[in-house]
């Protein structure tokens, strides 16, 4: 028997113990991956609004809580297209608007129709909408599905009829989940006249993209210029609170298995001090009872990681079902996710067990002999 | 810091049936060794010198302080005041007393202390870690162990589908794991019935007859005792008898 199969032997025959313990780092690695999961996904959520259509880089207001309150007037937009370098800068009007209880933030776009092929929007099904026609909208292809729309049908907003026009694709979960209106028809609707909530630029060819956003910057202190995923709290503070939230809540998520662990452990430790007697009475270094201890330790955490991630799946897919979160909240599963689950459940198991294995290892074997 | 350990004996094998001749080097000394526990003194002034290959028994009643004796000798106490000594060195001194545990000394105990969650032979190969003996090795070493305490049939059950006496002869064979030169057992008779005692007694005897072990006993029997070379009573944490068997 090696010393490895000698751990595993100790957790496969103390099942209950091993079981406990384990799902305590489950529920601890569950809380961490899927907290890391909703919010990694809000903030991409959020983020795609930014990131949205075919342009190397879009202007919002500086620093608002929600980008969606950004305000970019369009003598700004008309100034960011005449910025030296600009190919060209459209204007695009966010807002939000309860459809039903199954889509309180059902997501509304303004456009100009000859914005919508620099802005990334491909019609898949019927036209676009016409500037004249205020009554026309174009359904992204996922909200179509939810809603169970078609080209033709009508769609009620705040008791105001349109017609269903077409269907598009933007490549972007959360801009396919809304749907798109004639600017001015949604500036109307929202009292925004003049307005908008995002410049969305593309540069000519050749010119310094830095540049140009340093220009723009400089002639408009209000307005922030984002390029890339980690410059997005630069306009909405909401991303930077999440990031917060995100690191706070993994900290305590931490710090509550830990003591859970901890405490199961320590329980465990009650109950096996005979047994780390003899092994010191039979010759025992007080190296190798720790390594013995971590070793069960890191064990359980390699079964409590794979029990959290099951359990993670569980959850997000019934987050995914929650209707508050439908079309804001979408898994992302990937590696990262079971590389976190590993850290953490490792974290937790380390932690954990660093208290009992060191009084184990402290135990003076005669004492521990003595104890019934 | 590691600490040298006293050698292991110089392979003092005599022939069959007869003990060490050379027993001018006490192998274990306690020299005026009081043990409080609290308020309680465990042990007071307690000295013994016990040689090479010698076996000796210590008797006495109850709570007597004849564990705690055996108890300093296997270094898992510590003496409040005087010395306990393994060829001349101070126990005190070494850094690494679980190596002293795990290559000089075998231990006994009254309550078998098996583990529970292992199966004979697994509780043999434990006293083997930490030794740079190999799995593989460590496996066969403890097998022949089990079949020298003549349980090689039982190996692959736990403690608690063994009998007293098989269970105390599972804890002989882990005492004897590492070959240490000396044996110490806490009532390894204790709570057994006739047949039980009469075999591990026979184990015990085949030890110091065929390898010269030496043999630290603590026995409340004093049946059990008259195998020993020597039997030194313990009371009330004195050693006050002293006796050699077959003294005249």
């Amino acid at each position: 028997m090696s010393f490895v199969g000698l751990i595993f032997h100790n957790l496969s025959t103390r099942r209950v113990r091993t079981a406990l313990t384990a799902l305590a780092v489950a529920i601890s690695v569950m809380a961490v991956v899927t907290l890391g999961v909703v919010t990694q996904s809000l903030k991409s959520s959020a983020a795609e609004v930014l990131a949205a259509g075919n342009s190397d880089f879009t202007v919002a207001q500086r620093s608002v809580s929600d980008v969606i309150n950004s305000v970019v007037t369009d003598t700004q937009v008309r100034a960011i297209a005449g910025t030296p370098g600009v190919k060209s800068a459209v204007g695009v009007l966010i807002a939000t608007i309860r459809i039903d209880a199954d889509h309180p933030l059902f997501l509304q776009i303004g456009a100009t129709p000859e914005t919508l092929t620099p802005f990334g929007v491909t019609i898949l099904t019927g036209r676009a909408f016409t500037a004249s026609a205020p009554q026309e909208v174009i359904l992204g292809w996922q909200a179509a599905q939810d809603l169970h729309k078609r080209v033709g049908d009508e769609l009620v907003l705040d008791g105001t009829p349109f017609t269903i026009v077409g269907t598009y694709s933007t490549n972007q979960v959360f801009a396919d989940t809304g749907l798109m209106m004639p600017l001015v028809t949604l500036q109307a609707r929202e009292r925004k006249p003049g307005t908008v909530t995002l410049a969305v630029v593309q540069v000519s060819h050749g010119s310094n993209i830095e540049g140009v956003r340093r220009t723009i910057e400089r002639a408009s202190p209000n307005l922030a210029t984002v390029r890339q995923a980690n410059e997005f709290g630069r306009v909405d503070r909401n991303l930077q609170f999440l990031e917060a939230a995100r690191t706070g809540a993994l900290i305590i998520a931490l710090v509550i298995g830990v003591i859970i662990v901890m405490n199961t452990m320590l329980l465990s430790f009650v109950e096996r001090i005979r047994e780390f007697g003899l092994l010191r009475a039979v010759g025992w270094s007080r190296a190798r009872l720790l390594g013995l201890v971590f070793g069960e330790a890191i064990g359980i955490s390699f079964l409590g990681a794979g029990v959290g991630v099951g359990l993670s799946f569980v959850v997000m897919i019934g987050l995914e079902r929650f209707s508050p979160l439908r079309g804001i909240f979408h898994a992302q599963l990937s590696a990262s996710l079971f590389w976190t689950a590993l850290y953490s459940a490792i974290t937790i198991g380390v932690l954990a067990a660093l208290y009992p294995s060191a009084r184990a290892a402290l135990l003076r074997p005669g004492v521990a002999l003595r104890r019934e | 810091m590691d600490t040298d350990t006293p050698s292991r004996r110089p392979d003092p094998t005599p022939a069959a049936g007869t003990l060490p001749s050379d027993r001018s080097v006490p192998v274990l000394e306690a020299c005026a060794v009081d043990v409080d526990f609290g308020s309680v003194r465990a042990l007071s002034g307690a000295s013994i010198s016990i040689a090479e290959g010698e076996w000796v028994a210590i008797t006495g009643p109850s709570g007597s302080g004849k564990s705690t004796l055996l108890q300093l000798f296997a270094a898992l106490d510590r003496p409040t005041r005087g010395t306990v000594r393994f060829r001349g060195a101070d126990l005190a001194g070494h850094v690494r007393l679980d190596r002293y545990r795990r290559t000089q000394i075998g231990l006994v105990f009254q309550l078998h202390n098996l583990l529970p969650h292992l199966d004979a032979v697994r509780n043999v190969e434990v006293a083997m870690f930490g030794t740079r003996v190999g799995a593989r090795e460590r496996r066969l070493r403890a097998l022949e162990l089990l079949d020298l305490v003549e349980l090689a049939d039982q190996a692959g059950r736990r403690p608690p589908e063994l009998s007293g006496g098989e269970r105390q002869r599972v804890a002989i064979a882990r005492a004897l794991a590492n070959d240490p030169g000396v044996v110490l057992a806490d009532e390894p008779t204790g709570s057994l019935d006739p047949a039980s005692v009469d075999n591990v007694m026979d184990v015990l005897a085949r030890l110091h007859r065929d390898e010269a072990t030496t043999i630290v006993m603590v026995t409340h029997d004093l049946e059990v005792a008259g195998a020993a070379d020597r039997v030194v009573h313990c009371e009330s944490g004195r050693l006050i008898e002293n006796e050699r068997q077959g003294a005249p």
